[in-house]
């Protein structure tokens, strides 16, 4: 995490956290002009290139089979991919143009001839559009079967005059009841049928919305400034599961007529889709529905992200920040594991294993930051990374249980993924004091006190030598690598790390447990001084990861709900949620230190009050960052039970409906640095992951998927769709009226209490308890 | 020959004028949550979008000078986009005739600031003149290069996190202004360091920025 991504006005621009790795990963893409080959129904990837603009750019392929399918924007010099899939076979001549977002339209280019084999396919299927309305009003508007208008279109005597065209999918809806929701893959457009061509609108872009009530949500990826006329083409808008029970078509400028005035108007208009979506909820409302399923559209896959790099990989800036999927960088691999690894997507994967195959482990067994940089932004040793490395090597293998990742070759060393997440297990126990319960970090730079540097993603924070957020994350590490060694068959290595976590346990609580203060403090630096302002993420991960008992957990859960008041909080009450996505990162403002425990970056950060990082106005200080949120419902779901969840899962979709979480606010200086939800802060996706391994309580294990359900009683089945395990998709379902597991296929139901085990091979049993084992 | 000689004129006058295409158009919609891509900073307390009674919304922005700091900020965040010409409306109140400044700036893609002519200012050696105090809507125009009056190259790195100031240029005789794409804009409303203002608030109100695309600027232009 970076705590202040500003730069002196007037080069105003926010810090990459990716500089130290540009040169190691920067992708070098060449658009192909050969002959492809492609499968019926299957996607194939085409790129393009325009090159030469400084602007944003977008790209409108022609498939050659009547579609034009446009791109999200993104900067012209870099290599843009686009995904097209035809259910013919035959032999396709495609094509592309360039838009430049001022308007320049380039030439038709020529794009791959592809060869298109196999059978034909079904196209995907038409969603009954039930009502369409224009705004402005335009009289009344009829919508066929196959979905040709009949509209005379929109005319204003302005040009800047927005308007729209409303696509509502779900039941008319009766008062009380809620609307349903669908999964749309495309949005189909066409020009006026036998009409004026240059009706089809200039600019438009799509929003989708529960209901066509709205809030409305603009789809980011779906902005076309200037489309070029598709004449008699239909124009196919990638939408990816996007979940919505109504679209919009939203045009803030008309066409010039030749007879004056402006508008637009469209021949017809189709969405396909239909497929359940991604993760099914029986019982819920429909915004449920659509907010977990959209949180990961958004910022677990950052499908219908702008992607200035056309990478989902790379940050984009305001105004088009958005999610993205992972940060290369080990401070992120662990959670970038935990978003990925369940996915049936071969070349995000790669890249992750690439990645962690990458990232360095030293000699000593310290792992880097990143390849050619031992520090974060070359600044200062995380020893978290030692608990994360191994953690993604550890939760990755065991999600796909493919033998050659745990053999993939470190490019510079030769060392196996599997060696080097041994040796970072090691250093922990024998460098960090990992084997007397606490990790501790003796180097001056990360000691916790004044003259340190800070040790883990809170880099605004000088924690150090004996930290919190590290050890629990090393409690949570011994875990999942002991999982591992046992599935390797290295039963005495298993056990060896499953005996710490008692001590740990014991330790982190002897050492971080303020009984005053009700909660778990930061860090003690090598001064014996002890560091509480009152972190919720450290406090949320502690009950998490089970590190508390019940009457702590309450008591931590108190303080966080406002219900406890913890003498010299200045966040207390409800203010400690007032930013709704997630609590304060802390409670206590960092100028209450004496001095304060932070890293002012040499002065540009000013804590005081009126200062740009005072308290409420800088994220590390007083500001909340998403992720937090899923700690916080695990904390809550562990320590309280299922029903525990829903008082901030509701905090948590009433702050997603009003703008899908798109928001980077600025602080009074102008600084957006009060919450991380986009840009940088791809560990976004792991709210929505907490469907996962929250509700359905699926976590990879020995000998199998272990899945535990924790359903509250509203949602009394719970569905994941397409989940990768072990090599092969399964429908995973937990219901609440079924008595025992049903395999039908790839189709999995279990009941909704107790535990039960996937294995490797696709049997499923109830979970055997081992005799002294620790409850998963 | 005298109507035809004019006619001619005409038709050759209005071949060689520059046609703009309007890149950028804020209307301030309700569509659009305005704090995604405007920013104030710098001596300002609040804004808000409003609505005329004629339906034209616009953004009032209260500013608040004080002594050391008689600039306010109002920031514009773009998609990187290409432009060679802009233009805002705006309003001042309750300024009880004292004189209130704009300037304004654009950050270029590639980290360099481009600082304009403000209010006023015609000529190289013209001075900026105030907004109008009546409570009229006064048009900033700007033209680039024509209105430049200083680059800011971009600045080397000082730190991870911050970028210093680049060499300022005060000539860019030979330099290539089309496809240049900017990041953001910045307004400037200023008043003088003695300003009766310091100390109080008063606002200013933007409507009708627009971008533009001179046609012919960029090489590439199809």
């Amino acid at each position: 995490m970076n705590v202040c991504h500003w730069s002196l006005y007037p080069g105003m621009k926010r810090f990459s956290p990716h500089w130290t790795l540009a040169i190691v990963f920067g992708a070098s893409l060449l658009p192909c002009h050969a002959e492809q080959t492609s499968t019926t129904g299957a996607p194939l990837t085409l790129h393009a290139s325009e090159g030469k603009r400084q602007e944003m750019i977008y790209y409108v392929w022609d498939a050659g089979d009547g579609r034009l399918v446009p791109t999200a924007r993104g900067f012209a010099e870099v290599v843009a991919p686009v995904d097209l899939t035809w259910w013919k076979p035959g032999a396709i001549q495609t094509s592309w143009r360039v838009v430049g977002v001022s308007g320049w339209v380039g030439d038709v280019m020529p794009g791959p001839k592809v060869e298109v084999t196999g059978k034909p396919a079904e196209q995907p299927s038409s969603l009954v559009i039930r009502k369409v309305e224009a705004s402005p009003s335009s009289g009344n508007i009829s919508i066929s079967p196959t979905g040709d208008l009949g509209w005379n279109g929109v005319k204003q005597n302005a040009e800047f005059l927005p308007s729209t065209l409303t696509l509502s999918l779900g039941d008319e809806g009766k008062p009380g009841t809620d609307p349903s929701v669908f999964r749309v893959d495309w949005l189909v457009l066409t020009a006026p049928h036998g009409g004026e061509k240059s009706m089809f609108p200039g600019h438009f872009f799509v929003e989708s919305a529960v209901s066509p009530s709205g809030p409305w949500h603009p789809v980011a990826s779906a902005d076309f400034p200037f489309f070029p006329d598709p004449k008699d083409k239909e124009v196919w808008i990638p939408l990816r599961g996007l979940v919505a029970g109504a679209l919009r078509i939203v045009v803030p400028r008309g066409n010039p007529f030749p007879g004056g005035g402006f508008g637009w108007s469209l021949g017809s208009v189709r969405v396909l889709g239909g497929a359940e979506p991604k993760f099914g909820l029986v019982g819920a409302q429909a915004a449920d529905v659509a907010a977990w399923n959209n949180l990961w559209l958004n910022f677990g896959v950052a499908g219908n992200e702008v992607h200035q790099k056309f990478d989902p990989w790379w940050e984009t800036n305001r105004p088009l920040d958005g999610g993205m999927v992972c940060i290369p960088s080990c401070e992120w691999l662990a959670w970038g594991a935990l978003k990925l690894s369940w996915l049936d997507n071969p070349t995000l994967n790669k890249r992750l294993e690439s990645y962690i195959a990458g990232n360095p482990v030293g000699p000593d067994g310290y792992v880097w930051a990143a390849p050619g940089s031992e520090k974060h932004l070359g600044h200062s040793r995380h020893n978290d990374y030692n608990s994360i490395y191994p953690m993604a090597v550890a939760h990755h293998y065991l999600m796909r249980r493919d033998p050659a990742f745990l053999e993939m070759k470190d490019p510079t060393t030769g060392e196996s993924v599997l060696s080097k997440a041994r040796r970072a297990m090691d250093y922990q126990l024998d460098v960090l004091g990992g084997r007397e319960g606490v990790i501790t970090t003796k180097d001056p730079e990360n000691d916790g006190t004044q003259t340190s540097k800070g040790s883990n993603y809170w880099d605004f924070w000088l924690s150090g030598y004996k930290d919190a957020f590290g050890t629990a994350f090393f409690y949570e590490s011994l875990k999942i690598m002991a999982e591992l060694e046992s599935a390797l068959g290295n039963e005495s290595r298993a056990a060896e790390l499953r005996a710490l976590r008692p001590k740990v346990r014991e330790a982190f609580n002897a050492t971080f447990w303020d009984e005053k203060a009700g909660r778990y403090i930061g860090w003690i630096d090598a001064n014996g001084k002890r560091q509480d302002f009152g972190f919720t993420c450290v406090n949320a991960m502690a009950l998490a990861y089970g590190l508390a008992d019940k009457e702590r957990a309450e008591r931590v859960l108190s303080w966080l709900d406002g219900e406890r008041t913890v003498e010299g909080d200045d966040s207390t009450g409800k203010d400690i949620y007032g930013l709704g996505i997630a609590p304060r990162v802390n409670t206590v403002e960092a100028r209450r230190g004496t001095p304060p425990p932070v890293n002012t970056w040499n002065g540009a950060v000013n804590i005081e009050p009126g200062g740009n990082g005072e308290f409420g106005q800088q994220i590390q200080n007083g500001g909340a960052v998403f992720f937090t949120s899923y700690y916080d419902l695990h904390a809550r779901q562990k320590s309280r039970g299922p029903e525990g969840i829903m008082n901030r899962w509701r905090g948590i979709e009433a702050e997603f409906s009003k703008d899908q979480l798109r928001r980077d606010p600025s602080n009074k200086f102008g600084f957006c640095e009060i919450v991380g939800i986009t840009r940088e802060f791809p560990e976004s996706g792991l709210v929505p992951y907490f469907f996962i391994d929250g509700l359905m309580g699926m976590r990879p294990v020995t000998k199998g998927l272990r899945i535990a359900p924790q359903l509250p009683k509203d949602w009394p089945s719970a569905t994941v769709r397409d989940f990768y395990f072990a090599g092969k998709n399964y429908t995973i379902t937990a219901d609440a009226k079924a008595k025992d597991p049903v395999i039908r296929g790839a189709e999995i139901t279990v009941p909704a209490t107790g535990a039960w085990l996937l294995t490797p091979e696709g049997k499923v049993s109830a979970e055997e308890k081992e005799a002294g084992a620790e409850q998963p | 020959m005298k109507p035809l000689l004019s006619s001619a004129l005409l038709f050759f006058a209005a071949a060689c004028a520059a046609e703009a295409r309007v890149v950028y158009h804020e209307t301030f919609p309700d569509f659009r949550d305005p704090g995604h891509y405007t920013r104030i900073a710098e001596s300002c307390s609040d804004w808000k979008i409003l609505t005329e009674p004629d339906g034209t919304r616009f953004m009032r922005v209260t500013v608040a000078p004080v002594p050391g700091h008689p600039r306010a900020l109002v920031l514009w965040d773009l998609v990187p986009i290409q432009f060679n010409s802009f233009s805002i409306e705006v309003r001042i109140k309750g300024t009880d005739g004292a004189p209130v400044y704009l300037g304004s700036a654009a950050m270029e893609r590639n980290g360099s600031s481009f600082v304009f002519k403000s209010f006023g200012e015609t000529g190289s050696d013209s001075k900026p003149l105030p907004l109008p105090a009546d409570g009229s809507w006064a048009r900033y125009e700007v033209s680039i290069p024509a209105d430049l009056k200083t680059i800011h190259m971009e600045g080397k790195e000082v730190s991870p996190f911050v970028h210093g100031i680049g060499d300022a240029l005060s000539t860019w005789e030979g330099m290539d202004f089309s496809n240049r794409a900017f990041t953001a804009l910045f307004l400037h409303p200023e008043v003088p360091p003695a300003s009766p203002l310091i100390g109080k608030t008063f606002t200013i109100d933007f409507r009708l920025l627009e971008l533009r695309d001179v046609a012919g600027s960029s090489p590439s232009q199809k």
